[in-house]
């Protein structure tokens, strides 16, 4: 079996490194080499094409970028998956926050590591990413489900009764809110579903599987 | 506010007071009339017997004298003649309305009603132009007057209860003249003046119409009793009906349905003092329990006149009236003004004081306010920075740095000796604390960006943070994932709070647990931050001086929950813990 060949980019040339020694004990992994910008790292990667690209979220898009910013680091990602998709990318970053999780796994990420994550768990991540699966946290995985997902618990147990066909008044009552509170979130349902009327609401969220 | 400013507003404040005043003395007035048009109504009202005598080169009437008991305006109507008796009998034992224009008109009249002798006595007054003008010129003054007084008070503040105050003023001057138009009509020279009919005949009653249109329709929220949009239509109608009824028909019918909206209008009037007399009152004792010295002795003058107000129109006005049918009209006048003045001027004085010396609060607190925004805002963006420096420059070198030493480790393993070994694994696990304690550092300073973030996933950061930093603290986290709190402001307060109690926990509360619970319904969010500390006596640490409390940031955690309309209650005694707890109405959705 060939080794896992890793590019690993960071603006901070010690963590490179400490990533370097770290990961060149590795039995199954061959370390390609580094980039310190987004530029450099498409670059890099496309001429060297190796398995898995380690990408420090908060970077540089080239050396004229001011400070390092998330913003760059997706675009990176983003352009990365598009010149070579048969790359794996894996993000590392300080401090996840749901946005970014749900930009970089849009842009191509496969996985999103905390940089505090020991080098066994890297080690583990690169592993998982380069025989196609995914790295993420179940906290990571919540986050992703709710941004596809937009509707809130009362939402849906409000379209639950929409669903059986109740009427505003009914549902009040069962929820034991005012009427008017309840024609309100059946007007939020039927924004977010993007449905002209409450059945059309109620059909469109089948379909999106938000309701069996 | 500069000294200019400052004299402005303590000029109009001392208008306000000296309008006050003015505005009993008026309803007093108006009352005087109000009294005069309910005696007429549901008293003697006979109407008059008009009549003309060729003979004489002046207009005139024979009239018995209707008002005889109601002075003072009435009584200036002069008449040439008056009938004494009829048929032996006074007039006043007559309540039908009898008008003519002619001396024969109106004894063909008479005949016609079967009476058979009519006694004529002559007057020896004559009523003129000129004392028609003073005598109704006082009428017209003083509703001009309500209207000016209307108007200073409407523009001179800006509390709510005074701006209905002054629309009773607008509405009681648009009575008055209405009141005084339709007296006009009466006069001798309704013939010969043409100016009496285009200007005293239809242009008062609108003028009052108008008025109180205005009235009603200034935005007065939550005071509709004041502002019916109806009701200025029903006096246009009114008014034109009436005018246009007497000046065709001559009609007595017509002005008995004016004098009926009169006294509408003087009960609207009437309801407008005493709604602003009893939120007066409110604001009164309310500002008395809660101790505000400076906007109690700002109302006790209003107050005390508008007291001495009703006393003086219970007891001077409506007693007279009652005992002996006469109202002491220019009496009560006199009465009020000698009661009123010295309190008034004692009042006017220490408001000038306390005005200044509340604007000069005001703005202090107003560039307190201002500063504190600034330093909040720097603040941010300090933290901001340092949290990004943190997140740029220390964490990944840190890292790396640890990474490194995992590497050296695992290189030597074997080959270094035991104590080698140890300093190797002491080297690597400390750059691995540094990293991980630096890094909940950052977390807790970067500033959240709330329109992106919901409440529960900052609450799950810190909870976790917490127990991170601090193994000994079991955090226990109770969070509504899908909390549905709107609002930046509301989720920004509410992380503030739940840090600062957190921080407590882990740096004075000595707790082996502590309870993170969010919990949100329909119409309120709670959060809830119980731990099984050492806990604090939070009377005794309250009312302590600042120098000698300990630093638990109690005070920001208020403010933060005031700032959005939330109720906190921090309960604890030492040895038993502390539980804050913080409840924000939602707003409605």
């Amino acid at each position: 079996m060939s080794p896992i060949r890793i590019l690993a980019v960071d603006d901070s040339e010690t963590f490179l490194r400490g990533m370097e020694s770290v990961l060149r004990q590795e039995v199954d992994m061959q370390w390609m080499g580094k980039a310190y910008h987004g530029a450099q790292a498409v670059d890099r990667a496309c001429a060297m094409q190796p398995d898995v690209v380690l990408i420090d979220l908060r970077l540089c898009w080239d050396e004229r970028s001011r400070r390092p910013n998330e913003a760059d680091g997706v675009k990176t990602i983003r352009t990365l998956a598009g010149h070579c998709p048969n790359i794996h990318i894996l993000a590392i970053s300080g401090l996840w926050e749901q946005r970014w999780v749900v930009q970089a796994v849009n842009a191509g990420a496969k996985g999103c590591l905390p940089k505090e994550s020991t080098p066994e768990q890297i080690a583990t991540a690169i592993r998982l990413v380069a025989q196609g699966g995914v790295a993420l946290t179940p906290e990571q995985l919540v986050w992703l489900r709710d941004s596809v997902d937009p509707l809130t618990r009362r939402e849906k147990e409000v379209l639950a009764l929409l669903a059986e066909g109740k009427s505003d008044a009914e549902i009040a009552r069962q929820l034991g809110i005012a009427t008017r509170t309840a024609s309100k979130h059946v007007e939020n349902l039927r924004d977010k579903l993007e449905a002209r009327s409450r059945w059309e609401a109620v059909i469109e969220a089948r379909r999106r599987g938000l309701i069996s | 506010m500069n000294r200019y400013h400052l004299f402005q507003k303590s000029i109009q404040s001392h208008l306000m007071l000296i309008y006050s005043i003015w505005a009993v003395i008026l309803v007093i007035l108006g009352t005087g009339a109000l009294v005069q048009v309910i005696a007429q109504i549901g008293g003697n009202y006979g109407g008059f017997i008009w009549t003309h005598d060729p003979t004489r080169n002046s207009p005139f009437y024979v009239s018995f004298d209707l008002w005889r008991s109601l002075p003072p305006v009435p009584n200036e109507l002069r008449f040439l003649d008056e009938i004494v008796t009829i048929d032996g009998r006074s007039p006043w034992e007559f309540d039908q309305v009898y008008a003519a224009k002619r001396p024969d008109d109106l004894v063909t009249y008479l005949v016609r009603r079967g009476h058979q002798e009519l006694l004529i006595r002559e007057h020896v007054r004559v009523f003129t132009l000129d004392k028609f003008i003073v005598s109704y010129g006082i009428l017209y003054l003083t509703g001009l007057s309500y209207i000016l007084g209307g108007w200073v008070l409407l523009h001179a503040t800006r509390r709510k209860d005074l701006k209905i105050f002054s629309f009773a003023f607008l509405v009681g001057g648009g009575a008055w003249l209405s009141h005084s138009g339709i007296w006009g009509v009466h006069t001798p020279y309704y013939e010969k003046a043409v100016f009496n009919l285009l200007l005293y005949t239809p242009a008062m009653p609108m003028t009052g119409a108008i008025l109180l249109h205005f009235a009603c329709h200034y935005p007065i929220p939550k005071r509709r009793m004041l502002s019916w949009p109806f009701v200025p239509w029903i006096f246009y109608v009114l008014a034109v009906i009436t005018i246009a009824g007497y000046t065709l028909t001559r009609d007595h019918t017509f002005a008995a349905w004016n004098r009926f909206f009169l006294v509408t209008m003087f009960v609207y009037v009437m309801m407008g003092m005493v709604v602003f007399i009893m939120i007066n009152m409110g604001i009164y004792l309310t500002t008395k329990s809660s101790g505000n010295v400076s906007q109690q002795r700002i109302l006790e003058p209003m107050l005390v006149a508008s007291i001495v107000g009703i006393i003086i129109f219970v007891f001077l006005g409506m007693l007279p009236v009652l005992l002996f049918k006469y109202p002491l009209v220019p009496f009560e006048i006199w009465i009020t003004l000698i009661m009123l003045f010295p309190p008034i001027m004692v009042y006017a004085l220490r408001n000038s004081e306390l005005i200044e010396q509340i604007h000069r609060e005001a703005s202090l607190r107003e560039q307190y306010a201002v500063q504190v925004e600034e330093l909040r805002n720097i603040r941010e963006r300090t933290l901001h920075e340092v949290a990004d420096a943190l997140h740029d420059q220390v964490v990944p070198e840190l890292r790396g740095l640890h990474f490194a030493a995992v590497a050296l480790r695992r290189r030597m393993r074997g080959e270094a000796t035991p104590a080698l070994s140890k300093e190797l694994a002491f080297i690597s696990d400390t750059l691995d604390t540094v990293s991980k304690d630096v890094r909940a550092i950052m977390e807790g300073a970067k500033p959240v960006d709330w329109t992106q973030t919901s409440l529960s996933q900052a609450l799950l950061w810190l909870g976790n943070g917490l127990s991170q930093r601090n193994r000994r603290v079991q955090v226990r986290l109770d969070v509504d994932r899908y909390d549905n709190v709107d609002g930046p402001l509301v989720k920004e307060a509410l992380y503030w709070i739940a840090r600062a109690a957190l921080n407590n926990v882990q740096d004075h509360a000595r707790a082996t647990e502590v309870q993170l619970t969010l919990k949100s319904d329909d119409d309120h969010v709670v959060l809830e931050i119980v731990d099984d500390g050492v806990g604090f006596d939070v009377e005794a640490y309250m009312t302590s001086p600042a120098s000698d409390r300990r630093h638990l940031g109690l005070t920001n955690m208020h403010l933060r929950a005031i700032e959005i309309g939330g109720r906190i209650t921090i309960t604890s005694r030492p040895g038993a813990g502390v539980q804050i707890t913080v409840v924000v109405p939602r707003k409605e959705t």
